[in-house]
Order: C-alpha cells, then structure tokens, then sequence
C-alpha cells in the first residue's frame, strides 16, 4: 500500500458523479435491506433490548442501522466528490462496503434460506458474506486511522501494525470455518440461519481452534495501540492535520466507548485470572445489568460508529475549517458527563436504597422525591466541576484565577519595567480565563495605545481614541474592562473568549480584580511613555534649534565678514587710489560691526547673560523693556533661585512674550512672578486676540517638556477674542 | 572676459562685481538665486560663472545643482563655486566629468584680491581651481589610512599645489624652487603614487584628486 500525500484536486464533473451513484445506491441498498427486514419480520426474535419488547426493539435496531447506512453511504459519495484522488477515500469506500454488506446479505439470505426457502438465488453464499466483511472491514478500518488525515502513517515503525490486522483478518475468517451452522446474520441478527458449509474444510477451523484465544484477544489489542497511535499522532500534530484529528479523534472515542460497553455481558476465556477475579468478573457478565449495558451499547454502538464517526470523518476531510471542534467535545463532555451522573444517581438511589429498603417493584414516592431532592443539591457542583474537566481536557491547564492574581501581584512586587509586566498580564489573563485573545490598551496622551496582546500579534503600536473602538475591532463578543486608578481612567483590558463560550462569573471577577491592580501598572507605563516622547521632542526641538543657528550664523555674522573681508582685499589692492580705499574700509568696520551685532543678539538667544550675572528679575525686566509691545513685569520673589530653575522660568517669560508679540496682536502684556509655598509661580497674560492652543506650535510643547524636566507644569487659558494667559509652575530649586 | 556673478545677498554680490571690474574683467550677469544664474547663462553664455553653493529657496545646494546643469549643456562655460565652507563631497561631486574649467573656492578667498582674480582666470582658461581645504581634508583622510605617508613633506606640498590645480611654475613661485625641481617632484610623486603621469594641469588635478578620495 503506497503512502501518499493527499492532494487536493480540482474536481471535475466525473467525482462529482461518482459521489453521487455512490451516495444512491448505499441508499437504495438501505431501503432494499429495510424492505427485506420488514418481510423477514415474522422470523423469531433473539434478542430484545431491556426495557423495550421485541417489536419495537426490532423497530429501533432497524432505524439506528437504516440511518447509519444512509449516512455512510451519503458521507462516502461526498467524499469520493470533493477528494477523488485520495487513498482515504479509498479505503473509506472499502469500509463502506464492508458495512453495507452484512445486514443486506443477512437479510437476503434469513428471506432466501428461512423465511423463504429456495425462493432466492446465492442465498447461501449471501449467509457466508458477513463474516467476511466484518473482518475486511475492521482491517480497512484500522488502516483508515493509522493513515488518517494525509494519507500518511506517523512513522514506519507503526507499520506491524496494520500487519497485525492482516493476521488477525486471516486467522479470523479460516477458524470460522469449523462450525458453521447456524450463522447470526441480518441487521438484526436475531435468525440462525443453516448454511452447511463443506465438510471437507471443517477441519481447518478445528486444526486453527487452539489460536480462537488469541483472536478474541488480538482485536482489543489492536484497538487500544490503534487508540496509542491516535493519541501520539494528535499530541504531536499541529496545524490542519490537528483539526483534522481532533475532529476523527473525538468521534472514535465516543464509538470506542460505546463498543467496550457492548462487551460487558461477554465472558472471555479468562482461565489464567485468579479465582475471585475470575467468578465475580463472570457473575457480572451472567447479570442483567451487564446484558442490559450490552444490549443498549450496542445499539449506542451503532449510532456512534455509523452516524457520528462517518459524518466526523466527513467534516475532518471536506470542511474542518469550518466548525470548531473544541466546542463540540466541550459541551460532549460536560453533557454527557451530566447525564451519566444524573443515571448513575437515579440506579444509586432507586435500585441500592429500594432493594435495602425491600421494595423490589415500582417507585416509592418519599424515595422518588429523595432522589429529585438529591439531584437538584448536586447538580450545580457537579456541573460545575464537569466545565472544568471539559475546560481541561480541550484547553489544558488553566491557571486558578487566585494564582493569577497573587502571581501578577508577585511580579508587581518585583518593580518589573512596564514592556515586561504588560504582556505578562495579558497572558495571564488569557490563561486564566481560557481567551482567545487577550489585550492591555494604556491610556498616553489622550489615546488608547495597545500595549500588549496575547497570543503576541508583534504589530505595530495601535492607536484609538474612544474605548468602543477597541471591542469594534474585534469581531464577536469581546469584553472590555476598563482601567481606574485614582478615579483617572488609565486604560481598558480587553478579552475574547473562543466562539461559543461565555465569561463565567469567577473569570469576570478576575478581568474585574485584574483590572483594579493593573492601575499601578499603566499608570507607569504611561509615564515612561510621555517620558519617551518628550524625550524626542527634546532631541527633534535641539535639532530644529542647532538648524536655527546655523542658519542664522550663515545668513547673518558669516555673510557681513565675508563681505568686510571683500571690501578690505578691494582697498588693499586698490593701494593708491585714495578715494575708494577710505570708502571700502569704511565699508569693512560696518560690516564687521554689524556682524558683531548678529552674534550679540544670537548669544543673547541662546542664554541670557544678564540671567547668570544679575538673576531673574533683571533678565526678565530686561525682556520686558525691549518686548515691541509694551510690557508691564511685576515680580515679588525675594531671592536667587537654581540655574536650571531660573533658567526655566526665563525661557517661558522668553518664549510667551514672543508668542504674544508674534500672534496675538495685543496691546499690552503683562509677566507676573511670584514665589508661594516653595514653587515658582510665572503668568504671562496678554489682551490679544487668544484661541492659542496647546497641542499648536512646537513652541509651547517644547516648554512643557522644560517644565516637566524641572518638576514644574504648564497651563494654557486662551478663549478666541478673550486674550491669552499662560501660566507656569514649578518648585523653587 | 565675461562673467556672471550669482549670490543672494546683494552686498556680496556687488562687492564682488565691483572687484572683478576694477581687475579688468566684465561683469555681464548678476542673479539672486540658481533659477536667474540659469537664464543669464543661456542668453548671454559667459565665459565663466561665479556662484554661492546656498541659495534660495531651500538654501541647500541650489548653486552645485546649476553648476552641474550648465556643465552639461555648455562645457565651454567654466564654473567657480564658492561657499562658506568647503565640502569634499561636494567638490568630489563636481569634478565627476573632469576637473577642466572647474573650481571650488572658499568665499574668505575673495579678500586675496589677486589670488582670488588669478584663480578666476586659471578656470576661465580652462584649469581648476581646487580649495586648499578641500585638498587638506582628502590628505587627512588619506594619510589616516597611511598611503600618501611614504611622501616626503616637500613632495606633500607639491602634492597640495598640484591638487588645487595650479601648474608648475605657480608651484615652483609658492615653494621658491626652480620649476626644474618642481618637475623632478611631480613626477618621483606620480611614480610613488602610480599614477600616470600627464602634462595637462586640470588631468593632473583630477589624477591627483581621484587617487586622494580613493
């Protein structure tokens, strides 16, 4: 058998047919098998199951096994459609065929050889086909899996197991050849139907008899290494092929334990057990419990093997993409766990009370009430700790919500910078709640910058404004817990769980009691933020600055030396001519003196000498006298202050007075300064025409990230036609 | 002669103007900004150009780029670049297509009357004219990597002298040697470099330049 890639083809017209003829006629062979059933119907019943009497057992089997036929045949024409080319589709074929046969054969041959006799051609041979295809079908079976989803084993060394079914398929088919009569055929295989096999051949099955013991054993051998293989290959999948296998995995657990059930009423040959083992281990299988776990088992058996597994191979082949599986065995587990419970608590009560308390029929009505009383108290616990078993299983471990937190708090403890606690807590907060993605928005500025997500999307920082615009980005339900810190919102933590999973309240509360502790954290990644920017500021103003004085150098003092330099080479050359060598010198002192100028007033720019040398007041008023509007400068500071206090102070007087003068079109200015309980207090206040804006202007920015620096702050008050008034503030160093 | 004069200070461009009249030659053109330089020299094709590198409007390299325009559409027009600081990049820029009628002057030159005239006419004559700064700056560069190091230091002068583009009698008038001797040091540098040697002083300077940027 050639291992290969599954491809996929573009499917023309002819799978299309194919699939098609395939999925008819598996449904034309069901409705001909049901008819035979109804017409074998009179034949004597072998087995009803508990609970129910023989006809409507016989109505039930036949139903769970028409629609198994139906879905099987329908599932393997669509994938014979969508992927022709596919040894999968192949082999799911052969096991199709495999399980068509037997009920119809059956059936055929109970009308040709009981119901009937001589009536139908081959009927003795149809008797024979079962066991065949039984055999052939769990080889194709196991080989499907090992090769399940591309076509693939795991690795060649899995190989002696699909050889193992091949000896098992072998040994199988030749010990049935010892006694053949009768044969429990049909879809309901309740008739024995004699078929006399040659005798010349019996002794082959009764030669091979010694091996009966290993066969019975080497099918659940098989099946748990193929269960072994299954969960290596899906622990080590990834991508697609996982979703594939999750999907083929889930639905052959669930056949897989309904068909262990159905051998509870079975006694293996258990000679080598030890006694006690042994006799109780063979009294349970004599019990009617046992037969009756057996009997529905089977018929739950069917259902999984022949509705579920087919359509879950179907949706694993053609369209995994498309439904999430995770759900699906999320809500299995916790369902069917719930139903197990609620069985299991009724055959506690019920029968273990009842038959203590003597009463071996009906229900009493104080025990009925028992029981509901007991369910309804331990429902919600045990529902409860059925989400988390479903929750472990699908998703893994998910941290305790209290480990979370005392971990997250831990890390605060620790004073880890801001860029390694907000990731931190994204992730926790996706473990913790089992999200499918999680994101911490800090507030910088008057934005929302996402500053970390989980799973990481590494993109480039995001910005939004209002907190509506972060859930809009997400499509579905997202939660979004805001941030406060100091009744100052400092930013949002946003969470998506997985479709079709709610917050539940315990991991409400974590986003909520993580959010109230993530204050501390976003608060200081906003400062280092503001830091940072203001940091670029700076470095962009300095350059903006060094280009001013270049520019000013090379268009001012620069220009009038070179031109002082060209009229003295002129009057050096002249030499004797008298009177354009007094002009040119007289030329060369204006320029050098003008030049002069320029530089003056461009230190003067730079730093004040007057502020070093006599101190704030005097720089200031200074300011104020030569401001081209005229200006009044009140100052009640008794004393020096620090350089860069000063320093600070004077360039907000500086460059408001040039705003003001530049902008706003005022009459007069006025410059307050003032010293009150340690910090210096600057107003600058002009009858101008205002609308000034913060956000305008490198200017004013470039003075706060002074401020800042100084430990002081800034504030603007400028209505349009109502003046400006800026005021400064700093402490007094 | 006939020269146009660009620069956007008025003062400078007068000054200038005036001292190039006063030594005989005439002033045909004077414009603000590269744009005005542009037009004078197709209608009135000087026989050289003298322009400031920074000019209006975006007071970058607007001189270096007409330098280089008119030099593709007259050859015949020598350019003198001035500025108030020298550039090697620049320089190297402008001698891409030879260094003939070229030259590359610092604007403090202009206070040496006759140098700055002298200069002026070795372009306009088809020379060069190469900033002893800029030469400076590419034998710093070069030394710091120790190959003009095996140069004697009366050779590094010849050196210098023959990269501003000035021949060998001007080299052998600055260095007070006989240009006999100034011969036996070109060529003992030309060997010692491997270079070709050539005759031609605008070859020579860009020989020499060629071999300094490397």
């Amino acid at each position: 058998m050639a291992a290969r890639i599954e491809t996929l083809h573009r499917t023309g017209p002819a799978p299309a047919i194919a699939g098609a003829g395939i999925a008819l006629a598996g449904t034309a062979l069901a409705i001909a098998t049901l008819v035979l059933v109804i017409l074998d119907r009179q034949s004597p019943t072998f087995y009803t199951l508990p609970g129910l009497d023989a006809g409507w057992s016989q109505v039930l089997r036949t139903v769970v096994v028409t629609l198994g036929l139906i879905t099987f045949s329908v599932i393997g024409g669509v994938i014979v459609w969508r992927r022709p080319q596919s040894l999968l589709s192949l082999l799911f074929l052969v096991l199709m065929v495999s399980l068509w046969i037997p009920p119809f054969a059956g059936e055929y041959a109970t009308y040709g050889l009981v119901v009937a006799p001589g009536s139908l051609p081959l009927a003795d041979l149809a008797a024979w086909t079962p066991k065949f295809s039984t055999d052939l079908g769990f080889m194709a079976g196991v080989v499907f899996v090992l090769c399940f989803p591309n076509g693939r084993l795991m690795s060649a060394r899995w190989w002696p197991l699909a050889g193992l079914t091949l000896l098992y398929f072998a040994c199988d088919l030749l010990i049935g050849l010892d006694d053949p009569y009768p044969l429990w055929v049909g879809m309901l295989a309740t008739t024995g139907v004699p078929v006399t096999l040659p005798p010349a051949v019996w002794p082959i099955g009764a030669w091979l008899g010694f091996l009966s013991g290993a066969v019975f054993w080497a099918r659940p051998v098989t099946l748990i290494l193929v269960a072994i293989y299954l969960v290596r290959r899906l622990t080590s999948a990834s991508g697609e092929v996982r979703l594939q296998l999750k999907w083929f995995v889930y639905a052959t657990t669930i056949a897989a334990l309904t068909l262990a059930l159905t051998l509870a009423d079975s006694v293996p040959p258990l000679d080598w057990l030890p006694d006690p083992i042994r006799s109780s281990l063979q009294q349970f299988a004599g019990s009617e419990t046992a037969h009756a776990v057996a009997s529905w088992s089977s018929v739950l058996s069917v259902l999984a093997g022949w509705v579920l597994l087919p359509l879950a191979i179907g949706v694993a082949m053609v369209r995994y993409r498309l439904y999430d599986i995770d759900v699906v065995i999320n809500k299995t587990i916790l369902y069917g766990g719930l139903a197990i419970f609620v069985t299991v608590s009724y055959g506690v009560v019920v029968g273990g009370v009842g038959s203590l308390l003597g009463q071996r029929t009906g229900l009493d009505p104080v025990l009925g009430f028992v029981t509901i009383g007991l369910l309804a108290l331990l429902l919600l616990p045990v529902r409860a700790r059925l989400q988390d078993l479903a929750n472990s299983a699908v998703y893994g471990k998910r941290a305790k919500p209290y480990d979370v937190l005392s971990d997250f708090a831990a890390s605060i403890g620790r004073a880890q910078p801001a860029d390694v606690l907000l990731p931190r807590m994204a992730e926790l907060l996706r473990v913790g709640t089992g999200a499918s993605v999680t994101e911490v928005w800090a507030k910088v500025g008057d934005r929302l910058q996402l500053a970390a997500s989980s799973p990481d999307t590494k993109s480039q920082p995001d910005n939004v404004l209002r907190t509506e615009e972060i859930a809009s980005r997400h499509a579905g339900g997202a939660s979004v817990e805001p941030v406060f810190h100091d009744g100052q919102m400092l930013g949002a933590l946003l969470l998506v769980k997985p479709r079709g999973e709610d917050l539940n309240p315990v991991e409400r509360r974590l986003l909520h009691d993580l959010a109230s502790q993530a204050g501390l954290v976003l608060g200081r990644f906003r400062l280092v933020q503001e830091l940072r920017e203001s940091r670029a500021r700076i470095v962009a103003s300095q350059d903006v600055e060094r280009h001013r004085i270049e520019r000013n150098l090379h268009d001012g003092a620069q220009q009038r030396f070179v031109n002082a330099l060209l009229a003295l080479g002129m009057a050096q050359a002249e030499g004797g001519h008298e009177v354009n060598h007094d002009a040119l010198l007289a030329e060369a002192s204006r320029e050098v003196r003008a030049g002069l100028n320029e530089l003056r007033t461009l230190a003067r720019g730079l730093q004040s000498p007057l502020l070093a040398e006599a101190g704030l007041v005097a720089a200031i008023s200074d300011l104020a006298d030569r401001a081209a509007v005229p200006t009044t400068f009140i100052a009640a500071i008794p004393r020096r202050y620090s350089e860069s206090t000063e320093s600070a102070a004077y360039f907000v007087v500086a460059e408001a007075l040039t705003n003001a003068v530049k902008h706003s079109a005022a009459q007069t200015i006025g410059v307050t300064i003032s010293e009150t309980a340690g910090r210096l207090s600057i107003e600058v206040r002009d009858d101008g025409i205002g609308g000034a804006d913060l956000t305008r202007g490198s200017g004013i920015i470039g003075l706060q990230d002074r401020l800042a620096a100084a430990g002081g702050h800034l504030t603007l008050e400028s209505s349009p036609g109502g003046g400006t008034v800026i005021r400064a503030e700093l402490p007094c160093t | 002669m006939h020269v146009a004069v660009a620069d956007d200070s008025v003062l400078f461009r007068e000054g200038l103007a005036r001292l190039l009249e006063s030594s005989g030659m005439e002033v045909t053109g004077r414009a603000g900004d590269a744009a005005e330089l542009l037009v004078i020299v197709d209608t009135k094709q000087p026989d050289i150009v003298i322009t400031d590198i920074r000019m209006p409007p975006t007071y970058t390299t607007e001189g270096l780029v007409a330098a280089v325009r008119i030099r593709e559409r007259y050859p015949h027009v020598a350019v003198l670049l001035l500025s108030h600081y020298v550039e090697t990049t620049h320089a190297l820029r402008l001698l891409e297509r030879g260094a003939a009628r070229i030259g590359y002057l610092l604007k403090d030159r202009v206070s040496d009357v006759r140098e700055f005239t002298d200069a002026v006419r070795r372009v306009a004559g088809g020379g060069s004219a190469i900033d002893p700064e800029v030469v400076a700056q590419l034998l710093v560069r070069r030394r710091r990597r120790d190959l003009a190091g095996e140069l004697s230091e009366r050779e590094r002068e010849v050196l210098h002298l023959m990269a501003e583009g000035r021949s060998n009698t001007a080299i052998g008038a600055t260095l007070h040697l006989s240009e006999k001797t100034v011969e036996g040091h070109v060529r003992s540098i030309f060997s010692k470099l491997g270079l070709e040697p050539t005759v031609e002083d605008h070859r020579r300077v860009l020989a020499v330049l060629t071999y300094l940027k490397a």
